[in-house]
């Protein structure tokens, strides 16, 4: 091999520096003055998440919490001094100096505490909802569009259909059920999850199965049918049966009946599989969603049986987060399907690139492909378009919050901050003022490092 | 093995091959409402060492054929035969394992190596996914195909932009090579390239198959270049192949008036004689794959047609010698 | 084109039936009937359940909801006939437009409601967004036009800025500069009073001063988060157009600058700005609840929110679906436009 002998221009070569795709565009990223600074910002704001208060010491050690950036707790009511303005000084009734930077609220809590432990719901919010829809998004349009065919056409679709929802509006809808329910406090089972999931395993298995019947031969086909007939009368008698479960069945028949039907899904499903009709014959594509439709179907069947109380379970941890959990939830559902769009197109653009088929030639797998050569290609504008959509997350936080669907009172975000205290701006502006600079910067400091990440990632903008 | 009545040994047998693009209609329940039959009925076969042309008009399904043949589309009918495994009929494992011994040159260097993996990763990767080699093996036996193709090997740890036209078709080159397979198809691997870099990289290829006794299918649709290093060209056209012959024989006594019309346009390097040369130029635009004519595909451009060319597909069939030809007129 | 817009419009039916569906049974399945508190204290069971019986809510589920999309009369006419005999308001049905009766302001329906709530927000929303698009598209084409300098670098800052504050912010700063400290303009409500000129415009002799003062905030407030947003989309797509090879064989061909931009890449780049309109509807409905809770405007979003706070489900489930529809029809006309601006585009 003639790989030992290093000629002069070897030695060159050698000593420049390779730099990858990724390293070029981080390097443009640090030349583009303002993302830097947004970025300095931002990190700034992640440590008041982090060190707002000692709780990530507490959580080891189970003590309370004491405040640590913060100067107070931000549920510390001082009637001593209440609505004080900023630079305030004031003893406690328990004679402790007390000192207000940016004043106080109408309970005399510290509006500078209040404004930085507000970080922990905006941040939170952002970071959850980011990933949500990231996730969802990139997992759902990948495999729309790699896939393809019927099953890019049936999931393409789902997705058409859900953009006509008024998503925004859907949400609070449901943060207005979540929070009766969280209000209520009782754990009654209510099958509403469960029937969605059941519905879109149903509609995914419907789509599967008819695909089926379409690649199999007549035979098979009609087997495919009666077995999708069978799984679905199964599937009414369960509901039956679950509606009258409470009234009129004592529990013993109703559980072992259930049994039962479980059983006989599980059955019909196993027969299915030994005629091995969906490995020989069909597509892989409605293979999956058969089974996968199947899966979800059983499952929210169960469920509905068992009543298992999903709602119940959510709320609990919901509570514990002090209303969080559906918000993030919420919200990045909303974001997914523009991200999924995006994904897909994404995808449909470098699946038809050369260097994939070479990856097919050479034998790489789906999973490889994707995860080596799809990804890594198409998730730069993806996270452009998540960073640049963080902002409208934090909005959505502090508009819900304003209008009194977002986090649980007292835990501090900045939009229940403003509604609490905008009526009272022509006396008191400190107290708006403080969370609304904190939701400006905040999201100006994200628009302009989105800003910057597309530059970065795409330099044709630029020049 | 199979043996061909000549002697030589049977690589990869074409038998009936057909790929046809379903054309759909409509939103939730789709309809297929036609077919762009790409490749439609193509028989032939490659014999190992050799290198057979595979030229015709843009469009026409060379890559398509190419691309079948290795299975990266999957064949609506016919047979492919890769000594004696039927690729048609393979799946998952087994056809995975199969792919070590066929490799695929891409026309594009540009959109052939993947912009976020290092060339060391590009050529590896077929190491990796069969596990041929791993760790410092690996990288040697990278290291190795560099040099092979003419690279140098430190350039391991560099991505694809960094280097120029000719330079990515070697490291296509050299990841087609990584598993020493048998039988390479190159689809059109130097129509992107500058002509000055052409004939570098045909050489590299000639190279390669002298020192490891490759086949090829070489596609293209320069027909010098195709003359230039086949040893039997096959001409294409609208998905299927009208002629198949010996190289000296094709391009002295064209028998199907398609490759007449092509080689009548290939300028000759005697001014004298290309002057006096009768151009024959086809009229008409080839007609739309998914709908092609009935009879003869080429009875609407052809100046010879009679009445059985416009009603009856004409067989492919030897005319003697091993030249095949589809034509009512030629026997 | 005909043909698609019919099948699209068809499409959509399915989509509002389902916002339908989900709502009300969302709201049903709220535990606590909307009477279960009448401020503070807790109603008698029975009073409860005499005025459940009185909606019907004492019927089951998908009887509720048969009733709500059909009327009484076809779900079930004993009931329907007895609703009479006492002199109540049977439901007429979603199919002839009746939304049904508010739980919380007796003797008002929620098409009454929406019908004086309405022309307020269309009014509102229409000025914002023709703010939005005023400010914008100028704004967006003079920064591509003169890229890289000290306009474009003051436009495209000023653009993320304004993008930036969301209108939870902007409306109680504007509100506290522009009305309390400085006194140009009044604190809140809306200047014009129905009747209304085609059911939603203000009448002429409205139009006046004291109209254009109280509506100057809020539309403000509303208008500049999108018309920073359209600068900034605007801004990009231009460029992007103009580096295209047509641009440069236009000015070849020796026409005059302006008329390249106006003629060739003005229009291409509009289709992302075409986009966003559907987004952009989303935000001003959204942006009303904001906005009008804030400077006391009797609109619908107003409205909306309180409704949520009342647990008034008619009103809710009534509002979201005249949300829906216009969001609908939003995007129906973003596909419009969309077609209309990109002749490449066939529907078939
Ligand atoms: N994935 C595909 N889906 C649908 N149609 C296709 C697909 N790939 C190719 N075709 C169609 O099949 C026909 C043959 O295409 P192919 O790429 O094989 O031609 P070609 O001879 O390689 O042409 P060129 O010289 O331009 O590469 C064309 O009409 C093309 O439009
Ligand atoms: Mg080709």
């Amino acid at each position: 091999m003639a790989v030992a002998e290093a000629t002069p221009t070897d030695l060159d070569i050698l000593a420049r520096k390779e730099r990858s795709p990724l390293q070029e565009s981080i390097r443009r990223l640090l030349h583009h003055r303002v993302a830097v600074a947004s970025m300095c910002f931002l990190a700034l704001v992640v440590a008041v998440y982090v060190f707002a208060d000692n709780s990530l010491f507490a959580f080891l050690t189970g003590k309370p919490p004491q405040p640590l950036i913060a100067p107070y707790r931000y549920d510390g009511a001082n009637f001593v001094a209440v609505n004080v303005p900023p630079g305030s000084r004031a003893v406690s009734t328990k004679g402790e100096d007390l000192f207000f930077l940016l004043g106080t609220d109408y309970l005399g809590r510290d509006v500078l505490s209040r404004t930085l432990y507000g970080t922990r719901v905006s941040l939170s919010v952002a970071i959850a909802a980011a990933t949500v829809s990231m996730l969802v998004g990139l997992v759902y349009g990948t495999i729309s569009g790699y896939v393809g065919g019927r099953t890019d056409n049936i999931m393409m679709r789902i997705v058409d259909f859900l953009y006509g929802f008024p998503f925004l509006i859907m949400v609070i809808l449901l943060q207005t059920y979540f929070k009766a329910l969280a209000r209520q406090g009782s754990s009654s089972s209510t099958p509403i999850l469960t029937l969605l999931v059941g519905a879109a395993g149903l509609a995914v298995y419907f789509g599967g199965a008819s695909g089926l019947t379409r690649e199999l031969d007549s035979r098979h086909a009609s087997l495919v049918q009666q077995l999708f007939w069978a799984q679905i009368g199964l599937g009414v008698l369960h509901l039956v049966l679950g509606y009258f479960a409470g009234e009129s069945l004592p529990q013993v028949v109703y559980t072992s009946l259930l049994v039962l039907i479980g059983l006989a899904h599980l059955g019909l499903l196993a027969l299915f599989v030994y005629h091995g009709i969906v490995q020989k014959h069909a597509a892989r594509s409605s293979r999956t969603l058969f089974f996968v439709g199947e899966g979800l179907f059983v499952v929210a069947l169960l469920l509905l049986g068992v009543r298992i109380n999903v709602v119940g379970g959510i709320l609990a941890v919901n509570k514990k987060m002090g209303g969080m959990l559906l918000l993030f939830i919420a919200i990045g559902l909303i974001n997914w399907i523009g991200m999924s769009r995006l994904a897909r197109g994404q995808v449909l653009s470098y699946k038809q690139k050369e260097f994939v088929e070479a990856a097919h030639s050479v034998g790489a797998s789906d999973i490889r492909i994707i995860g080596r050569h799809l990804v890594p290609n198409i998730i730069g504008p993806l996270i452009v378009q998540e960073t640049l959509a963080i902002p409208g997350y934090i909005f959505t936080e502090a508009f819900l919050s304003f209008i009194g669907l977002g986090v649980d009172s007292p835990t501090p975000s900045w939009g229940i901050m403003i509604s609490e205290c905008y009526p009272a701006i022509r006396t008191y502006p400190w107290q708006t003022v403080a969370p609304a600079a904190a939701l400006t910067l905040t999201t100006l400091a994200f628009n302009f490092l989105g800003d910057g990440l597309r530059d970065a990632l795409d330099p044709r903008l630029k020049e | 093995m199979s043996e061909h009545s000549n002697g030589k040994e049977v690589l990869v047998r074409v038998e009936g091959l057909k790929k046809y693009f379903p054309i759909t209609r409509g939103v939730v329940i789709q309809r297929e409402v036609g077919a762009v039959k790409a490749v439609d009925d193509v028989s032939f076969t490659v014999y190992r060492g050799e290198t057979l042309g595979l030229v015709g008009e843009s469009g026409c399904g060379k890559s398509t054929t190419g691309r079948t043949i290795l299975q990266l589309y999957r064949p609506t009918g016919g047979n492919v035969f890769f000594e004696d495994v039927n690729l048609a009929t393979l799946k998952g494992g087994p056809l995975r394992r199969m792919r070590r011994r066929m490799q695929m040159i891409f026309q594009d260097p540009y959109a052939s190596l993947n912009p976020r993996m290092t060339v060391g990763n590009i050529i590896g990767e077929p190491l990796e996914v069969h596990g041929v080699a791993t760790g410092k093996a690996r990288r040697e036996r990278v290291q190795e195909l560099l040099a092979l193709v003419g690279l140098n090997p430190y350039f391991v740890n560099r991505y694809p932009h960094e280097f120029s036209g000719g330079q990515r078709q070697r490291i296509g080159v050299a990841r087609a090579l990584a598993l020493q397979p048998d039988f390479i198809v190159c689809d059109e691997p130097i129509s992107a390239l500058d002509v000055s870099i052409q004939a570098q990289v045909v050489n590299l290829l000639e190279d390669l198959q002298n020192k490891f006794g490759l086949t090829y299918l070489f596609i293209a649709h320069d027909l010098s270049m195709v003359r230039h290093i086949s040893d039997r060209v096959a001409v294409m056209y609208l998905g299927k192949i009208v002629e198949l012959t010996d190289r000296v024989e094709l391009y002295e006594r064209p028998q199907h008036p398609y490759t007449v019309a092509l080689l009548s346009a290939v300028p000759i390097p005697d001014p004298i004689a290309d002057s006096q040369r009768q151009r024959i130029i086809l009229e008409g635009d080839v007609p739309s794959p998914a709908n092609p004519p009935p009879g003869c595909n080429f009875s609407t451009r052809c100046w010879k047609a009679i009445d059985i060319c416009f009603e009856q597909d004409p067989p492919f069939i030897d005319i003697g010698g091993g030249h095949y030809c589809a034509c009512h007129l030629v026997k | 084109m005909t043909k698609y817009i019919v099948r699209r419009t068809l499409w959509f039916l399915p989509v509002l039936f389902a916002v339908t569906l989900f709502t009300f049974v969302l709201m049903r399945a709220i535990p606590g009937g909307p009477f279960s508190y009448a401020g503070d204290k807790s109603l008698p069971p029975q009073v409860v359940a005499n005025i459940e019986a009185k909606y019907h809510l004492d019927w089951p589920m998908w009887k509720q909801f048969a009733s709500y999309l059909l009327g009484d009369d076809i779900v079930d006419r004993a009931a329907y006939e007895e609703s009479l005999a006492l002199k109540r308001r049977p439901s007429r049905g979603l199919i002839r437009g009746d939304l049904g009766p508010s739980f919380r302001y007796r003797g008002q329906t929620v098409n009454d409601i929406v019908a004086t709530t309405l022309p307020t927000s269309a009014q509102l929303g229409l000025m914002a967004v023709a703010l939005a698009l005023v400010i914008g598209i100028p704004a967006g084409t003079i920064a591509a036009l003169k890229q890289n300098s000290a306009i474009d670098y003051m436009a495209t800052f000023s653009a993320v800025f304004f993008a930036s504050i969301p209108s939870v912010v902007l409306s109680p700063i504007l509100i506290y500069v522009f009305a309390l400290r400085l006194n140009w303009f009044p604190v809140a409500s809306w200047g014009t009073k129905p009747p209304y000129f085609l059911g939603f415009l203000p009448q002429l002799a409205h139009l006046n001063l004291t109209f254009l003062k109280h509506a100057a905030l809020p539309v403000f407030a509303l208008g500049t988060g999108m018309a920073a947003g359209i600068a900034r989309l605007t801004r990009g797509s231009l460029l992007q157009v103009i580096r295209e090879d047509y641009i440069r064989t236009a000015r070849a061909k020796g026409l005059k600058e302006r008329l390249i931009i106006v003629r060739h890449a003005l229009k291409n780049s509009m289709i992302p700005v075409a986009t966003i309109l559907g987004p952009l509807i989303a935000a001003v409905v959204t942006g009303t609840f904001i906005v009008e809770q804030i400077f006391g405007i009797n609109g619908m979003g107003k409205h909306f929110v309180q409704s949520i706070g009342n647990r008034d489900y008619p009103v809710i489930i009534g509002v979201t679906l005249i949300y829906s529809v216009l969001l609908v029809i939003g995007n129906l006309m973003v596909d419009i436009t969309y077609a209309w601006l990109d002749p490449r585009i066939r529907y078939d």
